[in-house]
C-alpha cells in the first residue's frame, strides 16, 4: 500500500516538475525571440539578409540541426566564411538567436 | 604598368567639352579627369601629370584612398582579394606623383581574423607611401566588438578608434560609424563621438578645407540596404559653416557623388568585389561578374589638393 501510495506520489511529482520545466522553457523561448531577432539583425542580416532567405551566407529556414551544433557555429564561426562570435555573444545571446532561428520555417 | 584605362567620368561642368573630347585631353595628358568644387559649384579639369608636378609642390599634395580589400573573401564574385589588392597597390605605386598618405575606409578583412589583418598589413607593406590611415568596416569589428581592429590600428585614437590629424591645412577626420550598427544596417556614430566632432571642429577656422572619412556613407544612399548613416545629418551639421568639405566613405563598392552646398560626397570602388547598383538587385550582396569584366568595377580614388583653389579634386580609376 505505502509503496503504491509512494508511486503515485512520485509520478504526480514528476508531471509538476515537468509541467514547471515546460513553462520556464516557454518563457525563455518568448522572451528570446525578439531578442534573438534584434542581434539577427544587427549582427547576421548583412551576410543572411534582412530575412534570412540568405545573401552572401545561406538561407536559415527551417534548419535540420541541433540547437548545440547552432551554438557552436554561432559561437566559433567558420573559417573563411563566417565570423566568429564567441568573443561577442553571452551564451543568453546565443540562446535567444537560437529561440529566432526557430521561429523561421 | 598598365595605363588607366578606364576613369569613371562625371562631367557637370558644362564647359563645352564633351566626353570624347575629354577622354582625348586625358590620353594626350596621360593622367585622369578630375571634378572640382568650388564654391559649391561642380566642375571638372583634367589631372595635372608630370607636367603639373610643380603645381604640388606648394602647400600641395595628394593622397589616395583605397577601401573594401576584404581579405579573406574568397567567394565566386572574387577567389583572389589579396591579387586584385596587390594590383592596386601597384597602381598605386606608379602615379606620376606619390600620394602623401594612403586612407583605407574600411572593410580591410571578410572577417576580422587575426591572419586575415596580418595578410593585409604584408600587402600594404608593398606601398611606396608608407602613411597609411585606417577606420574599421563592419566586417572588421562584428565578432569582436572591434578588438582585435583597434589593438593594431586603434593606438593613439579616441572611443572606439575616432581621431582626426592635419596634413599641409587640411584638416582630416576619422569617424567610426560600425560599431553596433543599427538593426535596419545603418550605421551609427553615436553620442560620444558627435560630442567629440562637434568640440574637434570648433576650433578650425571656417577657411580650414575638412575631409571627413568613413566606412558607412555619412549620407543617405539607400536606406533600404542600410546604406547611409542614421546621424549623417547631425554630423553633417557641424560642417555647415566650413567653406570646403569632402566627406569620403566606402561599404557599398562603387563610386558614387552628390555635391550639397559646400559638402562633396564621394563612396570609392571596392578592391575586392562589386556590389549591385542600389534596388538593382533583390539583395546587396557581393556581385558576381564575368571575369574578364571584374577590374572594370574594382579601382582606387586619388584625392588632389592645391592651395588657395579652394577644392579637392576626385578620380577614380578601375584597376582594368
Amino acid at each position: 500500500m505505502r509503496t503504491h501510495i509512494q508511486r503515485r506520489f512520485r509520478r504526480l511529482y514528476g508531471r509538476f516538475i515537468l509541467l514547471i520545466a515546460m513553462s520556464t522553457v516557454g518563457v525563455t523561448f518568448a522572451d528570446g525571440v525578439p531578442r534573438g531577432r534584434t542581434l539577427f539583425l544587427k549582427n547576421c542580416a548583412h551576410c543572411h539578409a534582412d530575412d534570412a532567405t540568405g545573401d552572401e551566407g545561406p538561407d536559415l529556414h527551417g534548419l535540420e540541426k541541433s540547437d548545440k551544433w547552432i551554438a557552436r557555429r554561432i559561437r566559433n564561426g567558420v573559417k573563411g566564411e563566417m565570423t566568429a562570435f564567441g568573443e561577442k555573444f553571452s551564451q543568453k545571446d546565443i540562446d535567444a538567436l537560437i529561440a529566432y532561428l526557430r521561429t523561421l520555417k | 604598368m598598365k595605363a588607366k584605362s578606364k576613369i569613371i567620368l562625371h562631367d557637370h561642368n558644362h564647359d563645352g567639352l564633351d566626353r570624347r573630347g575629354f577622354l582625348e585631353c586625358m590620353a594626350w595628358a596621360g593622367t585622369g579627369m578630375l571634378w572640382t568644387v568650388t564654391g559649391g559649384l561642380l566642375g571638372s579639369a583634367v589631372l595635372p601629370g608630370r607636367a603639373g608636378a610643380a603645381e604640388m609642390d606648394m602647400g600641395s599634395f595628394s593622397f589616395v584612398q583605397i577601401s573594401d580589400s576584404h581579405i579573406g573573401f574568397n567567394k565566386e564574385a572574387n577567389k583572389d582579394v589579396a591579387g586584385t589588392l596587390k594590383e592596386a597597390i601597384a597602381r598605386i605605386n606608379s602615379l606620376p606623383q606619390a600620394p602623401d598618405f594612403i586612407l583605407h575606409t574600411g572593410d580591410l578583412t571578410h572577417l576580422a581574423e587575426a591572419e586575415e589583418f596580418d595578410t593585409l598589413d604584408q600587402l600594404l607593406k608593398g606601398l611606396r607611401t608608407s602613411q597609411i590611415f585606417y577606420v574599421p568596416g563592419e566586417h572588421d569589428v562584428l565578432g569582436d566588438n572591434g578588438k582585435r581592429y583597434l589593438e593594431r590600428f586603434g593606438k593613439g585614437t579616441k572611443g572606439q578608434g575616432w581621431y582626426s590629424f592635419d596634413h599641409k591645412g587640411v584638416h582630416f577626420v576619422a569617424l567610426v560609424n560600425v560599431m553596433d550598427i543599427k538593426e535596419n544596417g545603418l550605421g551609427i556614430l553615436g553620442n560620444e563621438q558627435l560630442e567629440w566632432l562637434e568640440a574637434d571642429l570648433k576650433e578650425r577656422s571656417s577657411d580650414t578645407p575638412i575631409v571627413l572619412f568613413a566606412h558607412i556613407p555619412l549620407w543617405t544612399v539607400y536606406p533600404a540596404w542600410g546604406w547611409g548613416t542614421s546621424e549623417g545629418a547631425q554630423a553633417l551639421s557641424y560642417l555647415k559653416r566650413f567653406g570646403s568639405v569632402t566627406v569620403l566613405n566606402g561599404h557599398i563598392h562603387q563610386t558614387m557623388k552628390k555635391v550639397e552646398g559646400k559638402v562633396t560626397f564621394h563612396t570609392a570602388m571596392s578592391t575586392a568585389f562589386p556590389q549591385p547598383e542600389p534596388g538593382k538587385a533583390p539583395k546587396p550582396g557581393p556581385m558576381k561578374v564575368d571575369a574578364g569584366k571584374l577590374r572594370d568595377y574594382l579601382g582606387i580614388t586619388e584625392v588632389n589638393y592645391t592651395e588657395g583653389k579652394g577644392a579637392l579634386a576626385v578620380v577614380d580609376t578601375t584597376l582594368a
